[in-house]
C-alpha cells in the first residue's frame, strides 16, 4: 500500500500535475530496480534501459491508472514486466535474441565477480522470460511472495510451485556446471 | 526435531546474492526528460495540468463564499423591495418643498396666459 502522507504520495501527486520532481523522486527511487528486472527478463542491457526509457516516457500518462492499492514499486514492476514480455514477443525470432544476448550479458561491474556473474546470467537464461522475472524478484530482490502474488495476478499456490521448479531448474544448471568444471579440472 | 531443510545446490545464494547490479546511465534521465519535454515547473507534454490542492481548495472556499453571499443577498432584497414605496415617498415630500421654491409672480403669469387663451376663445366664438 502506498504511505498517502510519505514522499512516494507526494511524488505521484506532482506526477498528476505534470511536475517534473515527482517524476524525478519516482526514477530515483526504482529505477535501478527496475532496470535489473527489465535486464534479467531481457537478457540485455541495451533493451532493459530502453524498455526502462519508454517506461518512464509513459509514466505520467499512466499514472492514472495506479490506485494505490499496492505499492508504486509492485505497480512498476508489473508494468515493467509485461513491457519487457510484450517486447520478446515482438521480436521475430525470439530464442535467438536471447541466445545472442548470452555474449553480452554481463557489463563486467566493479568488484563482482565476473564468472558469479556469468554464471547468474547463463543459469537464468534456461528459464523462460516469466519464470526468469519471478525468481529474480524473489531471490534477487527479496520481493515477499504476496507482493508477487499482485504482480504477477498468480495465487500463493501456483507462485510457490513455478518457484520450486525455477530454482530445481537452476540448481540442475549448477550442479552439470560444477561436474563440467571438476571434469575439466 | 527441528525439520531441517532441503541443502541448495552450491553457490546458489551466493548466484543471486552477489549478483551484479545495473546502474541506469546518466544519460537516461537527460534522454526520457528531453522526451517529455519537461522543464522545470512545466507541465510535460500531452498532459492536463491539474492545480495544486491548495489552490484548488482555495477555489473551493472562494465559490462558498460568494455563493453564501449570493444568498444573503437574494434573502435580503424582497425587504428592500418592500421598503422602496417607503422611499418614493420622501422623494414626493422632497419635491413639494422644492414647489414652495418657485416664484409666486411666475406662477401668476402662468395663471394670466391661461386667461388671454380663454379670452382669444371666447372672441373667436363671437365672430
Amino acid at each position: 500500500m502506498v504511505n498517502w502522507f510519505g514522499p512516494e504520495k507526494q511524488s505521484i501527486e506532482q506526477l498528476r500535475e505534470g511536475r517534473l520532481e515527482g517524476l524525478q523522486w519516482i526514477y530515483r527511487t526504482y529505477s535501478q530496480r527496475v532496470l535489473n528486472q527489465c535486464f534479467r527478463i531481457l537478457l540485455s542491457r541495451e533493451q532493459a534501459e530502453d524498455v526502462l526509457q519508454d517506461l518512464f516516457v509513459k509514466l505520467p500518462s499512466i499514472i492514472s491508472e495506479f490506485r494505490g492499492e499496492s505499492a508504486l514499486g509492485t505497480w512498476l514492476y508489473r508494468v515493467a514486466h509485461n513491457m519487457c514480455l510484450n517486447r520478446l514477443q515482438q521480436s521475430r525470432n525470439r530464442n535467438k535474441l536471447e541466445w545472442e544476448n548470452i555474449e553480452i550479458l554481463s557489463p563486467r561491474g566493479m568488484g563482482t565477480s565476473v564468472e558469479l556473474s556469468d554464471l547468474l546470467a547463463k543459469a537464468l537464461a534456461v528459464l523462460d522470460p516469466e519464470t526468469r522475472s519471478l525468481l529474480w524478484l524473489k531471490e534477487g530482490e527479496g520481493v515477499p511472495l504476496k507482493e508477487l502474488m499482485d504482480i504477477f495476478g498468480l495465487p500463493e499456490g501456483t507462485l510457490k510451485s513455478k518457484l520450486s521448479r525455477a530454482r530445481d531448474r537452476v540448481k540442475a544448471y549448477l550442479e552439470k556446471e560444477a561436474n563440467y568444471e571438476k571434469a575439466k579440472a | 526435531m527441528k525439520k531441517q531443510k532441503p541443502e541448495r545446490a552450491p553457490g546458489y545464494g551466493r548466484l543471486f546474492q552477489e549478483a551484479e547490479r545495473l546502474e541506469p546511465t546518466p544519460q537516461l534521465w537527460e534522454r526520457i526528460a528531453e522526451r517529455l519535454e519537461l522543464r522545470p515547473g512545466r507541465a510535460a507534454a500531452g498532459m492536463v495540468s491539474w492545480p495544486s490542492p491548495f489552490l484548488r481548495l482555495a477555489a473551493s472556499v472562494v465559490l462558498a463564499v460568494g455563493l453564501l453571499g449570493l444568498g444573503i443577498f437574494l434573502k435580503a432584497k424582497p425587504k428592500q423591495v418592500a421598503a422602496s414605496p417607503a422611499a418614493s415617498a420622501s422623494a414626493m415630500a422632497e419635491s413639494a418643498e422644492q414647489l414652495d421654491l418657485v416664484d409666486p409672480d411666475l406662477l401668476g403669469w402662468h395663471a394670466d396666459l391661461g386667461e388671454v387663451d380663454m379670452e382669444a376663445e371666447e372672441a373667436e366664438e363671437v365672430l
